[in-house]
C-alpha cells in the first residue's frame, strides 16, 4: 500500500566532504599535496511525514540542514541514504509530472532573468510548465492582484527592489499552481511591511488552494503567524516535530507577568516571586515558572497594591533559544 | 622625500600581502593549477612549433631568420606575461564596478587605480616568465654596452606602455562597466606582435605604432635586443611611452569624475 | 505533446535573444574581438603567402579563403551561450532548472541556436566588409555536391561541438573552482590549435596530420573548410561525415551519462 502522505521522509542522510587548510602560504603549499578531509553531516537521519494542506515551519540555526532537506525534497540533491517521497514520486527521478506539481522558492537566489522584465520569465515559465493560455492568464491576474505588482511587470529585474523582486519570484513559482510549495527563507532581508505582505499571501495561498507548504525562516514571526506545526532541526537532527503550541508548553518554562502598581513597593519583596526582568515604577516584568503562574499572580494581587496585571507567554524567540541551548535534553529525559 | 619613501613602503607591503593571498587562493585548487599551468605552457610550445612550420616553407619572413622570429616571440611573451602577472586584477575589475565593491576601494587611503590593477597577482604566469627569460639568455645574443642600454630603455618603455594600456582599460571600465572584452581586444591585438610587425602592411603597422602602440611595446625591445634599433627610434619610443602613460592617467582621473556608483 | 515541447524551447530561444540585446555594447565588443582576431591571423598569412604563393600546397586564394572562412564557421560551431552552464553548476543556479519540467540540454541547445544565428548574421556582415576592404583573392566553390557536403559538415560540427563543450562543462561537478574556468581554458588552448583555427591542419608534417586529422577536434573547423576548398575527395568526405555522426552519438551518450553522474554528487551549493 502506498504512503498516503504528501511528503514522507525516512532515515534521510546527506553527508558532504570538505577539506581544511592551515592559514598562510605554507598551509596552502602543504594542502597542494596532502589534504585533510572532514565529513559534514548536513542531514543526519531524519524522519517526518506531512499531510495534504499542511503548512509546516522548519526552524533551525544557520547550517542546521533545513535548506539541504528542502533541496533533497526538490530532487536537487542525491541523498546519501534514506527514502524520500513527495506526491508519491521519488524527487530524484525529476519526472516532469512531479515537477509540474511543486515549486521551490529561495529567498537568496533568483530564477528571474536578471536583465529582462519579470513578465518575460513568466511567459517562459508558462511554456516550460505547459500552462494553458487561459489558466495562465487567470492565475497571473490573480497573483498580480494579490501581490499588487501591476506597475513593475515591465521593469528590468535588476532595477527592482528586493521586496518587489521576491513578489515576482513568488509569482514565477506559482504560475503552474503547484500542489506542494517549498519556501526557503522567503522573507529574508525584507522590511517589516513587506514581511507581513508575504506572510498574508502565503497564508491565503495555503487556505485557498489547499496546497502543502514547507517554510524555513529565521524570523520566528513568520513561523508563529503561519505554521501550526513546526519541525525544529539542528546539526542535521530533528529536535522537535509537532504543534507549535506544544513547543511552547514543553519548553517555555516561564511566563511573564507584567504588573502595574498603584504605589511604590519594596523590590526585594517582589524578587521572591521570580526573576525581575525590569522594574521601573509603576511597571514591573517578572519571569515566573509556568506551573506557579496562577498561585503567584493571586499572591501578587493580595500582597501588593496592584492597578493592573497581564500574563503573557515568553517571546517565541526565547523559547526556541531554550530548545537549542540544550534545555531540550533535560525536559526530554 | 622621506614621506614618499614611506608611502612606497606601504604600497609595497599592500602589494606583497595581497599577492600572497592571491597565491594562496590559487593554490586551493590543485587541478585548476595543473590545467591553467599546462594550458599556458602548451600555448607557448604550440606557437613555437607554428613558427618552425612556417619557416620550413618560407625561409625568411620580412627578412628575419627562424631564430630571430623566436626572439621576437620570446620578447612578446616577456612583456605579455609582465602585464598578466602584475595586472591580472583588471580581469576582476568589471565585477567590482558592477557589484559596487569598487565603492569600498574608493574609500580606502590607497590609490584606487593601484588597487584595481593589482588586486590579483597571477603566480601561474611566473614559471613561464622565468622560462622565457632563460630561453632569451640561451638565444646567445651578445650586446655592446650602448646596445644594452638601448635595449633597457626600450624594454622599460615597453613596460610603461603595457601599464598605460591597462590603466586606460580600467578607465574605460569605470565609465562603461565594459572591461572583459576591451582587455581581450587588447590581448588579441597584442598577439599580432608575436611576429615582428614588419610583416604587416604599412597602414596596419602605422596603426600598431601610433594608435595602439603595440609595436613600440613588443617589437621594439626585441629589435633592440637584435641590435637593430637606431637612436631616433629610441627617442620615439620614449616619447610615445611617456605620452601613453600621461594620457592614460588623465583618462583615469577623468573617468573617476564620471563614476556613478553601482545601484543595487 | 511534441508541439508544446517545441514551443517551450522556442520560447527559451526567444527570451535568450531579448536578453542578448540588453547588453548591446557587450555584444558589439565581442564582435570587434572576432574581427581583430581574424585580421591578426589574416595579415600573418597574407605576409607568408606573399613570400611564397604556393607554400604548403595551398594557393594564396585557398589559404586566405580558409582563414576568412574560419570566421563564419567559428560563429556557427563555437558561438555559444551554453558555456554559462558550468557557472550555473558551480554556483548552484542549476537548481532553477532541475526543479522544472525542462531538459537542461535542450534548454542550452535552444539558447545556443539563438546565439549562433545572431553571430552568423554579424559574421557574414563583417566578412563582406573585410572583402571590400582587403580585396583578397577568394576561392569560390561552385560544385553543388561540395557545397551541400560543406553545409552538412558544418551543421554536424555544430552539434558535435555542442555535446563536446557540454561534456567539458560537466567537469565542473567535480572541479567547481573558478566556475570550471581552468579546465575550459586548457581545452580552448588545445582546440585553437587542433581544430585548425590558426591554419589548415594539412600543412602539418604528414605524421602529425595523420594523428591530429583523426581527432574529433579536427572536425570542428578544419574538415568543413577542407570540404569547401575541395581538398577532400568524395570517399574522404563520406568517411568524414560518418565519423562526425559517430562522434555525435558517442559525445551525446557521454555527456548524458556524465550529467547523470554529476548530479549525484551535485552539492547544490549556496544554502
Amino acid at each position: 500500500m502506498k504512503d498516503m502522505s504528501v511528503i514522507s521522509v525516512r532515515h534521510l542522510k546527506k553527508y558532504y566532504r570538505v577539506h581544511e587548510k592551515e592559514p598562510g602560504l605554507k598551509g596552502s603549499i602543504r594542502s597542494l599535496f596532502t589534504r585533510k578531509y572532514t565529513q559534514v553531516k548536513a542531514v543526519d537521519n531524519i524522519d517526518f511525514t506531512i499531510e495534504e494542506g499542511e503548512l509546516v515551519g522548519f526552524i533551525g540555526p544557520n547550517g542546521a540542514g533545513k535548506t539541504t532537506t528542502l533541496k533533497v525534497l526538490s530532487g536537487l540533491l542525491y541523498p546519501t541514504s534514506g527514502e524520500v517521497s513527495v506526491l508519491g514520486f521519488n524527487p530524484w527521478d525529476r519526472k516532469a509530472q512531479f515537477q509540474k506539481q511543486f515549486a521551490l522558492v529561495m529567498g537568496q537566489k533568483n530564477q528571474l532573468w536578471w536583465d529582462l522584465p519579470p513578465m518575460e520569465t513568466f511567459i517562459l515559465n508558462k511554456e516550460i510548465y505547459e500552462v494553458p493560455e487561459d489558466q495562465f492568464k487567470k492565475t497571473l491576474d490573480k497573483l498580480i492582484e494579490l501581490l499588487d505588482v501591476k506597475d513593475i511587470l515591465k521593469i528590468q529585474v535588476r532595477k527592482l527592489s528586493l521586496g518587489q523582486r521576491m513578489k515576482c519570484e513568488l509569482i514565477a513559482a506559482l504560475l503552474h499552481n503547484p500542489k506542494v510549495l517549498f519556501l526557503d527563507e522567503p522573507t529574508i532581508g525584507l522590511d517589516v511591511v513587506m514581511q507581513k505582505v508575504m506572510r498574508d499571501f502565503v497564508k491565503q495561498y495555503n487556505r485557498q488552494f489547499k496546497s502543502t507548504i514547507i517554510l524555513t525562516s529565521h524570523y520566528m514571526g513568520d513561523v508563529k503567524e503561519l505554521c501550526e506545526r513546526v519541525i525544529i532541526i539542528d546539526k542535521g537532527k530533528i529536535l522537535f516535530d509537532g504543534k507549535l503550541q506544544n513547543v511552547i508548553d514543553r519548553f517555555a518554562r516561564n511566563k511573564i507577568i507584567t504588573v502595574v502598581f498603584s504605589r511604590d513597593i519594596d523590590q526585594r519583596k517582589l524578587a521572591e516571586f521570580g526573576n525581575i526582568r525590569e522594574y521601573q515604577f509603576p511597571r514591573a516584568k517578572i519571569n515566573v515558572p509556568r506551573k506557579d503562574v496562577a498561585k503567584l499572580s493571586a499572591k501578587l494581587l493580595s500582597d501588593f497594591p496592584v492597578a493592573d496585571l497581564v500574563i503573557e507567554e515568553a517571546p517565541i524567540e526565547a523559547i526556541i533559544r531554550e530548545v537549542f541551548t540544550g534545555k531540550m535534553k533535560q525536559t526530554n529525559a | 622625500m622621506a614621506d614618499k619613501l614611506k608611502r612606497l613602503r606601504i604600497y609595497w607591503k599592500i602589494w606583497w600581502t595581497s599577492s600572497i593571498l592571491s597565491v594562496e587562493s590559487v593554490l586551493e585548487n590543485r587541478l585548476g593549477v595543473a590545467f591553467l599551468l599546462s594550458g599556458k605552457i602548451v600555448r607557448f610550445i604550440f606557437f613555437i612549433f607554428f613558427l618552425v612550420i612556417i619557416n620550413r616553407q618560407v625561409q625568411q619572413i620580412a627578412g628575419y631568420s627562424l631564430n630571430q622570429m623566436i626572439t621576437f616571440f620570446l620578447m612578446f611573451n616577456l612583456l605579455d606575461l609582465f602585464g598578466q602577472l602584475f595586472f591580472r586584477g583588471i580581469y576582476w575589475f568589471r565585477d567590482q564596478v558592477v557589484t559596487g565593491e569598487f565603492d569600498f576601494k574608493l574609500t580606502k587611503p590607497v590609490s584606487p587605480l593601484f588597487q584595481a590593477l593589482t588586486r590579483h597577482t597571477d603566480i601561474l604566469d611566473l614559471p613561464l616568465l622565468v622560462a622565457t627569460i632563460i630561453f632569451l639568455f640561451r638565444q646567445g645574443i651578445t650586446l655592446t654596452t650602448s646596445q644594452a642600454l638601448v635595449f633597457l630603455i626600450t624594454l622599460v618603455s615597453g613596460m610603461v606602455i603595457v601599464t598605460a594600456i591597462h590603466i586606460a582599460v580600467a578607465a574605460l571600465g569605470v565609465m562603461t562597466t565594459e572591461v572583459d572584452h576591451t582587455i581581450m581586444i587588447y590581448r588579441d591585438l597584442s598577439m599580432m606582435a608575436r611576429v615582428p610587425v614588419d610583416v604587416y602592411t604599412d597602414s596596419v603597422r602605422a596603426l600598431l605604432t601610433f594608435v595602439i602602440p603595440i609595436a613600440v611595446a613588443y617589437t621594439l625591445p626585441a629589435k633592440s635586443l637584435l641590435g637593430l634599433v637606431t637612436l631616433p627610434t629610441v627617442l620615439l619610443a620614449l616619447v610615445i611611452s611617456a605620452l601613453a602613460l600621461t594620457l592614460s592617467l588623465r583618462l583615469w582621473h577623468y573617468a573617476l569624475t564620471q563614476y556613478s556608483s553601482a545601484s543595487s | 505533446m511534441r508541439i508544446s515541447s517545441f514551443k517551450k524551447y522556442f520560447q527559451v530561444a526567444k527570451t535568450s535573444w531579448s536578453g542578448g540585446f540588453v547588453y548591446r555594447l557587450n555584444f558589439v565588443m565581442w564582435r570587434v574581438r572576432n574581427v581583430v582576431q581574424l585580421i591578426a591571423i589574416y595579415f600573418l598569412w597574407f605576409a607568408v603567402m606573399s613570400r611564397n604563393p604556393t607554400a604548403f600546397n595551398y594557393s594564396t586564394s585557398q589559404m586566405l579563403t580558409y582563414i576568412l572562412g574560419t570566421s563564419i564557421i567559428r560563429a556557427l560551431v563555437f558561438g555559444q551561450r551554453s558555456i554559462d552552464a558550468q557557472g550555473e553548476i558551480s554556483s548552484g543556479d542549476l537548481n532553477n532548472y532541475l526543479v522544472k519540467p525542462i531538459s537542461y540540454f535542450r534548454y542550452w541547445f535552444s539558447r545556443d541556436i539563438a546565439d549562433k544565428l545572431l553571430n552568423i548574421l554579424f559574421s557574414i556582415g563583417e566578412i563582406t566588409i573585410l572583402l571590400f576592404w582587403l580585396r583578397p583573392e577568394i576561392y569560390l566553390q561552385t560544385n553543388p555536391l561540395m557545397l551541400v557536403s560543406f553545409l552538412l559538415a558544418s551543421l554536424l560540427a555544430m552539434v558535435m561541438y555542442f555535446y563536446f563543450s557540454f561534456l567539458i562543462s560537466m567537469t565542473t561537478f567535480w572541479i567547481p573552482e573558478e566556475n570550471g574556468w581552468p579546465q575550459r581554458f586548457f581545452i580552448f588552448v588545445i582546440l585553437e590549435f587542433f581544430s585548425g583555427g590558426l591554419f589548415p591542419l594539412d600543412i602539418l608534417p604528414p605524421a602529425v596530420y595523420a594523428v591530429l586529422g583523426k581527432l574529433p577536434s579536427a572536425y570542428f573547423l578544419n574538415t568543413p573548410l577542407q570540404i569547401y576548398l575541395g581538398r577532400l575527395d568524395l570517399s574522404q568526405i563520406v568517411t568524414s561525415l560518418f565519423m562526425m555522426a559517430f562522434w555525435i552519438v558517442v559525445l551525446r551518450l557521454l555527456a548524458n551519462r556524465t550529467f547523470r553522474k554529476g548530479l549525484k554528487i551535485y552539492g547544490a551549493y549556496g544554502r
